[in-house]
């Protein structure tokens, strides 16, 4: 008689395989739904014109499409962020109710697996959302700066600007364009909304209701905006005021401890909307902490998982 | 049991997160000074600011929508901008500029509001006492400049900001103080867009006393760029100042021939001068002497002559002679005829 093989501590296909039926769960909750009033705003920002653009005098093509990526890459983000929450705090609860758990954990597959699966899952729905909405905003924002570098190009030339001049006009709206640096916001966005779904699966292990975990992620969320705010109070006494408190302090410590720091994410996507350099390094860096974060988060996520008594 | 549980795994979850937050920390705040030097991250919102915020801001600010929130806020201003609502369009700027303090555009247009458009609509409305109206004007002139020094404080490298308050102070519309407005473009004096680089020339040019250090100012932008020959006021003080006497006669002095290409183009440009010394307050020098010169050498028709025919006119063109010419053989001949026997 033949032993049956031991099995692994955490195996990438089984996990996958979770992350499949984790998309199609999702694709069938109608999700990408949601990319529709999405691509129905892009594209009316597309003909959005505020007031004192219009006439040659008050020109201001960069500012104009400086708006079009701040709006776009803030929906975007908005969308990726909820999203990452109720739908990671919708999944263990719902493979509860329709006993699909008890199916895949009375199988020889680690819960760590399950736990990496459905994240994956959920960060591949985020990842396909994001692309089209990434595509939406290239084309909008390239056909807007097209018509800016036209516009700006006849003016230049009906008051007599020299080519060299011109040309350095161009370049600046060019910058402003759909450029690599602007990949960089949305990327991070994107690592930004794949920690918070960690964040509620963490919240989703030991919750007993989903709108306990909706709740807390989203206060999380809000919290992660301040962190740096609080740890500055740590590093720098100045920062606070006159003299911190011992309670500042204590607050200050306990949420730069806990929380991660959303706002490095938020400083990146609009130092890349502002044509700022936002360098290769800066994303290599924030995504070796997302790694971190996500890490960090889905350990713990099984160490309270591991023993669950459903 | 389970409570045992739930407490232990809320304890070990605290003490990894407060573990790995003590040696994440450290490299959370590096980053972060990091991209606040290079102006990446956005400034602290100031406490003042906050107390500004509406709902809709403040659930922005705490949903890391800075920049979208002062975008739609920027929108929002302009309709206070269109019904005359200084003060909330204050207000509004003041939010706008604490959400998104690295956007050089939300300075420039909040200082326009305030500085320009605000301090015209006081200075014009009827319902005040014209006391009432100079203190508001005031008011909002030094509000505006204030505004544009805040913007440059997190912008110090933005000239355009300097560019605007030098050209709020020496707006002949509003109430020009030409010192202050000379200290403003004194600050862009050596920025690569030329314009900017001669208006600190222009502005000393108005004041009195200052007529050494302008012509000075000239010589320099001349001597590191001729191009600025090619800007009408720029070739008139050069020679106009040039005719100041207590400038040392070592000095190589600029000729017309030399500034100007031929002499009609000189007397169109310092015929046109003349007005802007009377106008503007623009350095007069010698200008009278150089213009009766070239009168008499170009024998110049007494109708283009400022001197027997004052005029608030310009000449717009450096075929003077043709166009007057042109016009003169409109008139029909039996006037001209009368004319010169009425002159007889």
């Amino acid at each position: 008689m033949s032993r049956p093989s031991p099995t692994s501590f955490f195996s990438f296909r089984r996990s996958l395989i979770i992350a499949q039926s984790t998309v199609t769960q999702l694709v069938r909750m109608k999700v990408f739904y949601f990319l529709a009033p999405i691509a129905l705003l892009f594209l009316g920002l597309q003909f959005f014109d505020a007031f004192w653009y219009e006439g040659p005098e008050a020109l201001m093509p960069e500012q104009e499409l400086r708006m079009h990526k701040n709006l776009c890459l803030g929906t975007m983000m908005l969308f990726t962020s909820l999203f990452a929450i109720v739908s990671t705090a919708l999944l263990i609860p719902g493979d509860i109710e329709d006993r699909t758990l008890y199916t895949i954990l009375c199988k020889p597959v680690p819960r760590l697996d399950y736990l990496v699966g459905k994240l994956f899952g959920v960060i591949a729905v985020i990842f396909i959302a994001m692309l089209v909405m990434d595509v939406l905003l290239v084309a909008t924002l390239h056909f807007r700066t097209e018509e800016k570098l036209i516009e700006t190009t006849e003016y230049m030339t009906k008051i007599g600007y020299p080519e060299r001049e011109i040309e350095a006009g161009r370049a600046e709206i060019a910058a402003h364009g759909p450029t690599l640096l602007l990949q960089f916001g949305v990327i991070s966005h994107f690592l930004k909304a794949c920690v918070i779904a960690a964040v509620a699966l963490l919240i989703s292990t030991f919750s007993t209701s989903t709108l306990f975990t909706i709740a807390t992620s989203v206060m999380i969320w809000i919290i992660g905006a301040f962190q740096s705010i609080a740890r500055d109070g740590l590093f720098n006494d100045a920062e606070f005021g006159d003299v911190p408190t011992w309670a500042d302090k204590i607050v200050g410590t306990l949420v730069s401890l806990i929380f991660p720091d959303f706002l490095l994410y938020e400083a990146i996507s609009d130092g890349a909307a502002r044509a700022e350099d936002v360098l290769a390094m800066d994303m290599a860096q924030l995504g070796g902490l997302s790694a971190l974060y996500i890490g960090i988060y889905v350990v713990l996520s099984w160490f309270v998982f591991s023993d669950k008594e459903f | 049991m389970k409570r045992f549980k739930t407490f232990r795994n809320l304890l070990v979850i605290a003490g990894v997160l407060a573990g790995t937050g003590y040696l994440r920390m450290p490299v959370e705040q590096k980053f972060t000074e990091d991209l606040r030097e290079r102006k990446i991250v956005q400034p602290r919102i100031e406490s003042d600011a906050w107390g500004e915020m509406g709902q809709t801001s403040l659930a922005g600010t705490f949903g890391g929508l800075r920049t979208v929130m002062a975008s739609m806020l920027s929108l929002k201003a302009q309709s206070h901008f269109e019904e005359n609502e200084w003060y909330d369009l204050k207000k509004d700027y003041g939010v706008i500029t604490a959400l998104d303090p690295y956007n050089a555009f939300y300075w420039s247009h909040g200082g326009w509001h305030i500085g320009y458009n605000a301090a015209s609509w006081a200075r014009s409305n009827r319902n005040f006492s014209p006391a009432r109206r100079r203190i508001m004007e005031m008011e909002f002139l030094e509000a505006g400049d204030e505004f544009y020094r805040k913007g440059l404080k997190y912008l110090p490298e933005e000239e355009s900001l300097w560019f605007e308050i030098g050209s709020m102070w020496s707006n002949e519309y509003k109430r020009p103080d030409y010192e202050r407005a000379a200290q403003a473009f004194d600050k862009a004096r050596d920025s690569t867009n030329p314009i900017y680089r001669r208006r600190y020339l222009f502005t000393i040019a108005r004041i009195p006393g200052r007529e050494i250090e302008a012509y000075e100012e000239a010589i320099r932008l001349l001597t590191e760029n001729p191009r600025h020959l090619g800007v009408p006021t720029f070739r008139c003080l050069l020679i106009v100042l040039s005719t100041n006497p207590k400038i040392s006669d070592i000095e190589i002095k600029p000729t017309l021939d030399g500034v100007f290409r031929t002499k009609d183009k000189a007397y169109q440009d310092l015929f046109n001068y003349r007005q802007r010394v009377l106008d503007e307050g623009f350095y007069a020098g010698d200008i009278d002497g150089i213009l009766l010169n070239l009168i008499a050498e170009l024998d110049v028709p007494d109708e283009l002559n400022p001197f027997l025919n004052p005029t608030s006119h310009r000449i717009h063109t450096e075929h003077w002679r043709e166009g007057y010419e042109r016009s003169k053989s409109k008139v029909p001949d039996w006037m001209l005829k009368k004319k010169e026997e009425g002159a007889r």
